[in-house]
C-alpha cells in the first residue's frame, strides 16, 4: 500500500473540492486527468493551500487504456475515488456517441476500477469509491445512454464490493461504495432551473466521511434516495408516458 | 457541438440600486474560459464577488463568473511573489498568507474582492498615500482577449496593456491570473492611536501632516460634523503582537433577507454615529486591535448591504486634489449635503497619493466614501454633488458609482490620458466584446452612448 489516494477526473468541479478537502485532511494525494495543465495548476493550488501536503500528479485519458500507465495498475492505492466519466452530448444521438458515452461511464471505469481493485486485495485491501448517478436507477427518455451506463456502472460496484467483502473477512478485503450524487453545482447543472443543486463542497464532505464509516451506498445529498425510491415505484405503463 | 452551460440570473451591484437580468457564464478552467471567449454569442464582462457597488459588473448579453477559477498557482517565499487565478478573494490570500506572515500591501474595506476585480477597479486601502493602490503591487498578470488570446502582462513586455488594464474597469479583456507581491508581517495585530477632531476640515488638516503612520483613516459622523483620525501600524513580534495564527476571520453573522427599509433611517443612523463617537477623546488613546477589526470591521456581519433593506443604498466616493482651500471644500460639501436633509450613515475621509493606471483614483488628495440610503432625495442631491465635484477638479470613483452621467465623466476623466486609453482599449478589443451596463452609461470607451 502506499497510502496515497488516487482521485481519478481530479480536475472535474466535484474533483478540485474533493482534492483540497482530502488534502486539508492529511491525505497523500494522486491526482489524475487527461488535461497537464489544469492538472498542474491543481496540484500547486492543493500545495499552496496546505502547506506540507503530498500531491503528485498523473496524466490519464479514460478514453485510451492502452496508454494506462502499468505501474499505476499495479499499484495498491489507500483510497480510489473514481469520479471520472462523461455525460455525453446531449444535442446528440448517433451511435458514435452513445458508444463514447457507455465506453467512458461503464466499460472503461469498470476495466479500470477491477485491476485497481485487484491490486488493493493482492496488498491487503483498500478501499474504492465509485462515483455513478442517480440517473442509473431507471432508463428516462432525456439520458439513458449515461443513465444505462452509470446503471451498468452501480451493478459493477455492487459486484466489486461483494466479491471483496467476502474476501475481506480474512483480510486483503476491498471496501467499495458506490456514490450515487443528484444534481451538484458544476458546469453540468449550471443553468438548470431546479432547487435541488447541491453545493459541491457539501457532496465532496459528505461523500468523505461516508467512505470513512465504511458505507456502502451513499445517495447524496441523502433525500435523492426517497426520490428514487418513489421514481422507481412507478409501473412501467404508466412511466413510460411521462416525460422525465 | 455541445451547449456552453449558462444560466440567466438577476445580478446587482453591492449597492442593490442597479440590477439586472443577465445572461452567465461560469468556466471551472482555462480551456472553459477559452470556450466562453470564443463561443458566447454577446458582449461580456467579467465578475468576481460582485462588491462593485453599481453596474461596473453588469451587462444582459454576457456577465463572466470567475469566482470558479480560483486555483493558487505559485508563492515564492523568498520575494513574496504569489501567482493566483483571478477568482481568488483576497479572503482567501488572507486565510492562507496571513499564518505564513505576508500580506497584501493594499486592503479595500472589505476583504471579499476578486483579485481580478481588484486589479480591474485598482483598488486602493487606508494606505494609498504610501502604497498607491493595488497594481502598484502587481508584477505580472494574464489577460485574455476576445479571440481567447492569452497575453502576459508586464509594464517591461506590454506596457499599454498593462497600464489600460490596472483600473480598465475589464474593459480589456478577461483578467486570468495576477501576480501579486505580498509583504512581510510578523502579528497579527496593529497599534492605532485615535483622536477626536472638531471638523472635516481639522481632520483633512491633521491627515496631510499625520504621514508617517502605515496606515490612516478619518471616520466622520455626518451628523455632527466632528470625527475621528485613526492612525495604525503593524505590531511586531517583539512589541507584543497577537500571532500570525489568530488573524482567522471568525465566520460573520448574516443578514438573512433585506431588512425593512426604515431600519436605517435618519434618526436611527444619527443614534449609531453618537454612540461610536462617544468612545474618541480629544487626546490622543493607543490600542492595539487585531487585523480584521481594523481593516475589515463590516465582514464581521455577511451581506451587510441587506440593512438597507430593498431599495438599497449608494456608496458615493469622491477624490479632490490637494490644494490651499480643499480642507475647507471637503467640510463645505458635507455641510451642502446635510443642508439638504441627507445623511451618509458611515462617512470616511483618506489620503491618497498619486497613482498610475487608466480611469485612475489617484492624485494627491483627499478622498471622502459616502453611504446613503437610496430615496428619491439622495437620488436628486448626487447629481448636485457631482457638480460640486467637478468644480473642486475631482473625480468619483467608478467602482461604487451607480449615478454618473456620460457628459459628467467625461469632464471629470477627460483629457490625454483618457483618449490613450480608449486607443488602447480599441486596439486590444476592436470588436467590443468587453462592455457593461456602466461602459453603456458613461461612454467609457468613447465614441458615443
Amino acid at each position: 500500500m502506499t497510502g496515497e489516494h488516487l482521485v481519478l477526473g481530479a480536475t472535474g468541479s466535484l474533483g478540485v473540492a474533493l482534492a483540497r478537502q482530502l488534502a486539508a485532511g492529511g491525505a497523500a494525494l494522486l491526482l489524475a486527468g487527461r488535461n497537464a495543465p489544469e492538472l498542474e495548476a491543481l496540484a500547486a493550488d492543493v500545495r499552496l493551500r496546505n502547506p506540507g501536503a503530498s500531491v503528485r500528479t498523473q496524466l490519464l485519458d479514460l478514453a485510451a487504456p492502452a496508454q494506462w500507465p502499468a505501474t499505476l495498475l499495479s499499484t495498491a492505492f489507500h483510497t480510489v475515488w473514481m469520479l471520472a466519466g462523461d455525460m455525453g452530448d446531449g444535442g446528440r444521438d448517433d451511435a458514435w456517441e452513445i458508444g463514447h458515452v457507455i465506453t467512458l461511464n461503464f466499460t472503461h471505469p469498470a476495466m479500470l476500477l477491477n485491476t485497481l481493485a485487484a491490486a488493493m486485495a493482492q496488498a491487503g485491501g483498500g478501499r474504492m469509491v465509485v462515483v455513478s448517478s442517480v440517473a442509473g436507477e431507471r432508463g428516462r427518455q432525456s439520458n439513458y445512454p449515461y443513465g444505462s451506463a452509470k446503471a451498468g456502472l452501480t451493478a459493477f460496484a455492487s459486484g466489486l464490493r461483494n466479491r471483496y467483502a467476502r474476501i475481506g473477512v480474512h483480510g486483503g478485503g476491498v471496501q467499495v461504495m458506490t456514490v450515487k450524487p443528484g444534481f451538484i453545482d458544476t458546469p453540468m447543472t449550471y443553468g438548470m432551473r431546479s432547487l435541488l443543486i447541491a453545493p459541491r463542497e457539501a457532496v465532496a464532505r459528505r461523500m468523505i466521511a461516508a467512505a470513512e464509516r465504511g458505507q456502502d451506498v451513499l445517495y447524496v445529498p441523502w433525500f435523492w434516495r426517497g426520490i428514487m425510491a418513489a421514481i422507481r415505484a412507478v409501473p412501467e405503463s404508466v412511466f413510460k408516458k411521462l416525460s422525465l | 457541438m455541445r451547449a456552453l452551460p449558462e444560466k440567466t440570473v438577476e445580478l446587482a451591484g453591492w449597492g442593490n440600486v442597479a440590477s439586472l437580468t443577465c445572461r452567465s457564464f461560469r468556466p471551472e478552467t482555462s480551456p472553459a474560459l477559452t470556450d466562453v471567449l470564443t463561443r458566447a454569442p454577446g458582449t461580456l464582462i467579467a465578475r468576481g464577488q460582485g462588491r462593485a457597488y453599481g453596474d461596473a459588473a453588469l451587462n444582459a448579453h454576457g456577465v463572466l463568473l470567475t469566482r470558479r477559477l480560483d486555483r493558487f498557482l505559485a508563492f515564492d517565499a523568498q520575494s513574496g511573489l504569489l501567482t493566483a487565478q483571478a477568482g481568488v478573494s483576497l479572503h482567501e490570500v488572507l486565510e492562507i498568507f496571513i499564518p505564513r506572515g505576508w500580506l497584501p500591501p493594499v486592503l479595500p474595506g472589505t476583504r471579499h474582492v476578486s483579485l481580478g476585480g481588484a486589479l480591474a477597479c485598482n483598488i486602493h486601502g487606508k494606505n494609498h498615500y504610501r502604497t498607491g493602490e493595488f497594481s502598484r503591487h502587481v508584477e505580472a498578470f494574464t489577460l485574455r482577449l476576445a479571440s481567447g488570446a492569452r497575453v502576459e502582462c508586464t509594464r517591461q513586455a506590454t506596457p499599454e496593456l498593462f497600464w489600460a488594464t490596472a483600473g480598465g474597469m475589464g474593459l480589456t479583456g478577461v483578467i486570468e491570473t495576477v501576480t501579486l507581491r505580498l509583504i512581510p508581517i510578523t502579528t497579527a495585530s496593529l497599534r492605532t492611536q485615535t483622536w477626536r477632531v472638531a471638523s472635516a476640515q481639522e481632520m483633512a488638516e491633521a491627515m496631510r501632516t499625520g504621514q508617517d503612520a502605515e496606515y490612516m483613516i478619518g471616520w466622520i459622523d455626518h451628523f455632527s460634523g466632528r470625527g475621528a483620525v485613526e492612525k495604525a501600524w503593524h505590531m511586531r513580534a517583539e512589541e507584543g503582537g497577537a500571532p500570525l495564527a489568530a488573524a482567522r476571520a471568525k465566520t460573520p453573522r448574516r443578514v438573512p433577507c433585506f431588512a425593512p427599509s426604515l431600519l436605517l433611517n435618519r434618526y436611527s443612523m444619527e443614534l449609531y454615529n453618537r454612540r461610536r463617537f462617544a468612545r474618541f477623546g480629544a487626546q490622543w488613546r493607543e490600542e492595539t486591535v487585531d487585523f480584521s477589526t481594523f481593516f475589515h470591521p463590516l465582514d464581521g456581519i455577511a451581506q451587510w448591504n441587506r440593512l438597507y433593506g430593498r431599495r438599497g443604498f449608494h456608496q458615493y466616493q469622491l477624490l479632490l486634489p490637494d490644494g490651499p482651500d480643499t480642507p475647507q471644500a471637503l467640510a463645505e460639501l458635507l455641510a451642502f449635503i446635510r443642508a439638504r436633509g441627507v445623511f451618509s450613515f458611515l462617512a470616511v475621509m483618506k489620503y491618497h497619493g498619486a497613482g498610475e493606471g487608466a480611469l485612475a483614483f489617484s492624485a494627491p488628495g483627499f478622498s471622502l466614501a459616502l453611504d446613503f440610503p437610496n430615496s428619491a432625495k439622495v437620488r436628486a442631491v448626487l447629481p448636485e454633488l457631482n457638480a460640486r465635484v467637478l468644480a473642486h477638479g475631482g473625480r468619483v470613483y467608478l467602482a461604487k458609482d451607480a449615478v454618473l452621467d456620460a457628459n459628467t465623466f467625461e469632464r471629470m476623466y477627460g483629457g490625454p490620458e483618457l483618449e490613450q486609453w480608449r486607443s488602447i482599449v480599441q486596439q486590444a478589443d476592436p470588436g467590443g466584446r468587453f462592455n457593461s451596463a456602466m461602459n453603456l452609461r458613461l461612454g467609457l470607451r468613447g465614441g458615443g452612448v
